[in-house]
């Protein structure tokens, strides 16, 4: 269906962030020259002289504010204090009256560092002799074991040590936020994911009442969550100076310093198995590179998915985290998941080898094949992987590809798609119109058009008699909008129970106007005294609040088969086909899937071949660019095919799954697996160096 | 070559999408954020590196990535943007297949894709789909995968190969 959240940005007025009316100052940052030193003095009386505002790190002063539901970090000040632990990290803040200006006000400030040795992989930081958070003592700053069932003592193993490079989402869009003080609250317009949830925690830090309206986002894909640390300065100056302030991250700042990139994550897998190729055990230890931070949530993400589509219920998962003198991660699309997945299928990959039967038989074998399955770990509602699995290796045109330059992989996951939760929505009839209301700024994904969509089919309605409207947080019953991949299962759950509610409540009136024997049809209650339409019954609004818990954190699991072909010659890697079967659960929009599916399944193609985050042994980012960093262009991506093939979820009214996420880990495993067909050497590196 | 100090405002003549614009600048003011102050918010800023080609305009018939341009340089100069695309509220045949071949997600790099695309079938007309995802390279997207983008400028050829002349002469 065509979408109709999309045509005010077609003709150039999307909403964003930076296009809405705005008078008043501006922010920049200094940020720091060194990936590690010691603050010794910030002397910036020639700024102050010049009429610019300034705040150091010592300067704000906030509450402590742990972060709720997201696989990101706190909610704390971004500003460094005492010392700097990674390049790019904000050191002072600046407010003057206009973006050029202040450029050259933060050419005045001088900052004395002392440099420190800088600590840029596991390894080193492993050594200890250089500390990167004193008081902690040590840079392994958690270790934290989950394990099922006991490891086979007498089966064969196989170990692979395994690294997944850091990337992140870096939506076309960067940060943007406009803070405006009204009276003793705040009023906040800003990309912020999250906002309704996240805004109360930059509320409670601050000490300030804040009314947010979000904007339209130029993308998220988890990396706006981490917007909040940037928020929560700025709320305190705007307050503290009483202006109205704005600031619009440059990428550059994106790159260095957002504190939005996924998992870097090194691997020591080991698997057990059969002769058969029945795995019986897997022990995986991993060290979590979360650069200059105390915590971080996405390692422990694939604690929803630890055995993945497979049948394996003897589990260990050791993670370390590990701190670096690098840009902090927060969260991108599948937050920590991807790498899982694609660890997992390099362990049947050469599980495969090792037995010298074909790697399809080995997920064969392996598959879960009744459903519901209950994992020592999560319960998987609905599924056949094993359907997914045999329409791949069904594609004769596909394998028939095969020669000594192209290769083809497959590789099956399922992912955690939806956390528990709640999301809240207010269904409305106004002036003869049905509104949907939603709590959170669209992203992209099409959730407002899924929202009309579901309120049509709820309400047995056409979809042109439905609008969507997006709420600030003043006026949602309750919201967090898209993360992880919950939005198919929350919408279809809370709009299902604010349509039943208003449909109750519409009865009553109508039931006052035509007495009894009341049926409802196509948006009418009729009964042989009459027929009324919903919107001829007066004004309604009914906030609907859905909840979904489950006796573990996750629900609603996709399932997905890739096959991948790719061609590769001496020095380069060309992907030339990517086919997807996915299980979406029911489909809300079929197109919007493919759409979900095909840009999920670029990003992971992508992340196998390009995407990365460099950093010299001494510290230094040296992928500063987006060309630096490997974002690819349509020159670099194949042509993508998707395929639905579903089993209903039992966690929502509708039988959604979500399917944001799934595509990522999978489409790099199966790339790999590809690379793997031609070359015959072991890839245990993403991205994959051209040979 | 006139060299400008720091602090001369110049005044520069620019004709948007047919309408005239006069307006005094800084010197080192790029004409991204030139064009965005004047109004025209459909240029979006994406990075500050050339890459990934949000701000792309039309100027004087050529593509160009207005961040990297400084407004002086652009004085007496045409300049298409996005908001000149749709004629008297009917989206021009680039957007209309943008929107029916799903060619855009979150919508922040389509201004300058869809601008892009103009460009490029102005000069070809009969695209391969390897011309095309060449032909957009210098515009990044990081939602769509580019699918449904190739998907969309291949029908908005088919659309602009009716008539042309009037679908082209936009700039």
């Amino acid at each position: 269906m065509k979408r109709t959240d999309v045509v005010e940005p077609l003709r150039g007025r999307g909403g964003f962030v930076d296009d809405f009316d705005y008078k008043g100052k501006y922010v920049s940052f200094v940020r720091s020259p060194y990936p590690h030193a010691r603050i010794l003095k910030i002397d910036y009386t020639d700024v102050t002289r010049k009429g610019g505002h300034v705040f150091t790190g010592k300067d704000i002063r906030l509450s402590a504010v742990r972060a709720g539901e997201r696989e990101g970090g706190e909610t704390s000040s971004i500003l460094a204090r005492d010392k700097v632990r990674y390049l790019g990290e904000p050191v002072t803040m600046i407010v003057g009256d206009d973006p050029y200006l202040l450029e050259d006000l933060k050419e005045l400030v001088v900052v004395d560092y002392e440099p420190l040795e800088p600590i840029s992989s596991i390894e080193r930081a492993l050594k200890d002799d250089v500390l990167v958070f004193e008081n902690l003592k040590s840079n392994l700053v958690l270790s934290r074991e989950t394990s099922f069932g006991s490891l086979p003592k007498n089966d064969k193993q196989i170990e692979l040590e395994l690294y997944w490079s850091r990337s992140s989402g870096n939506p076309i869009e960067p940060y943007a936020a406009v803070v405006i003080p009204q009276g003793d609250s705040l009023k906040i317009i800003s990309n912020q994911q999250a906002p309704y949830a996240v805004i109360q925690e930059v509320e409670k830090a601050v000490g300030v009442k804040i009314n947010h309206i979000p904007a339209r986002h130029g993308g998220s894909f988890g990396a706006k969550f981490s917007l909040s640390k940037y928020l929560t300065v700025l709320a305190y100056a705007s307050k503290k100076l009483d202006l109205p302030l704005k600031w619009i991250e440059t990428r550059t700042e994106h790159l260095l310093a957002s504190n939005s990139s996924g998992p870097e994550r090194k691997f020591k897998a080991r698997a057990y198995f059969k002769p058969s190729g029945e795995v019986t055990g897997l022990d995986f230890e991993i060290w979590e590179d979360i650069g200059a931070s105390t915590f971080a949530g996405q390692p422990f993400k694939p604690t929803g998915i630890l055995a993945g589509p497979y049948k394996i219920r003897n589990i260990r998962y050791l993670v370390n985290l590990v701190a670096t003198n690098k840009n902090p991660p927060g969260a991108f699309r599948g937050a920590g998941t991807p790498p899982h997945t694609w660890a997992l299928e390099r362990v049947m990959d050469n599980i495969a080898d090792e037995l010298g039967i074909e790697r399809s038989t080995v997920r064969k074998i392996n598959l879960i094949d009744s459903f519901p399955y209950e994992a020592p770990y999560a319960v998987y509602e609905s599924g056949n992987p094993r359907k997914l699995l045999e329409l791949a290796l069904s594609r004769n045109d596909l394998f028939s590809l095969r020669n000594n330059n192209i290769g083809v992989g497959i590789a099956t996951s399922t992912d955690p798609s939806t956390p528990s939760g709640s999301e809240g929505v207010r269904l409305s009839i106004k002036n003869g119109k049905i509104v949907i209301g939603l709590g959170y700024g669209p992203e992209g994904q099409g959730n407002e058009d899924s929202a009309r969509i579901l309120v049509s089919k709820f309400l047995d309605i056409p979809i042109d008699m439905v609008e969507y409207q997006i709420m600030d947080n003043m006026t949602a019953p309750q919201s967090f909008g898209p993360g992880g991949s919950r939005m198919a299962a929350f919408l279809s759950g809370a709009i299902a129970g604010a349509s039943e509610e208003l449909l109750a409540r519409l009865r009553r009136k109508a039931f006052s106007i035509l007495g009894e024997g009341l049926e409802y049809k196509s948006g009418h209650f009729y009964n042989d005294r009459g027929k009324l339409s919903i919107t001829q019954l007066g004004e309604e609004n009914v906030d609907f609040i859905f909840s979904l818990q489950s006796k573990t954190r996750f629900n609603a699991y996709p399932f997905a088969c890739d096959v991948a072909v790719v061609r590769v010659d001496e020095d380069k890697i060309t992907p030339i086909k990517q086919v997807v079967y996915i299980d979406s659960g029911v489909p809300i929009d079929e197109d919007l899937v493919k759409e979900q599916v095909i840009g999920g399944t670029a990003i992971g193609i992508s992340l196998a071949l390009y995407e990365s985050y460099k950093y010299s042994d001494d510290g230094y980012l040296l992928t500063t660019s987006l060309a630096d960093y490997g974002m690819p262009s349509a020159a670099d991506l194949p042509e993508i095919e998707v395929n639905i093939e579903y089993t209903p979820s039992t966690s929502n009214p509708y039988g959604a799954k979500g399917i944001g996420e799934i595509p990522v880990g999978v489409a790099a495993a199966a790339v790999t697996s590809a690379v793997e067909d031609v070359i015959k050497r072991k890839i245990t590196k993403i991205p994959i160096v051209p040979l | 070559m006139k060299v400008y100090t720091q602090n001369d405002k110049v005044k520069i003549k620019l004709k948007v999408n047919g309408e005239e614009q006069e307006v005094e600048v800084e010197p080192r003011r790029l004409l991204v954020h030139v064009l965005r102050d004047l109004g025209y918010t459909g240029v979006h800023v994406g990075c500050d590196t050339s890459n990934c080609g949000a701000c792309t305009v039309i100027l004087n018939g050529k593509s160009v990535k207005s961040c990297t341009l400084l407004a002086v340089e652009a004085d007496g100069s045409e300049i298409l943007t996005i908001e000149g695309m749709a004629k008297d509220g009917k989206l021009h045949p680039i957007q209309e297949a943008f929107w029916e071949k799903h060619g855009l997600q979150c919508g922040y790099c389509t201004p300058g894709m869809i601008l892009q695309a103009y460009w490029f079938l102005k000069h070809n007309q009969n695209p391969t789909e390897q011309e095309i995802r060449e032909g957009i390279s210098g515009n990044l997207c990081r939602c769509t995968g580019y699918q449904n983008i190739v998907e969309a400028i291949k029908l908005a050829a088919e659309k602009i190969r009716q008539n042309p002349q009037e679908y082209l002469r936009l700039a």
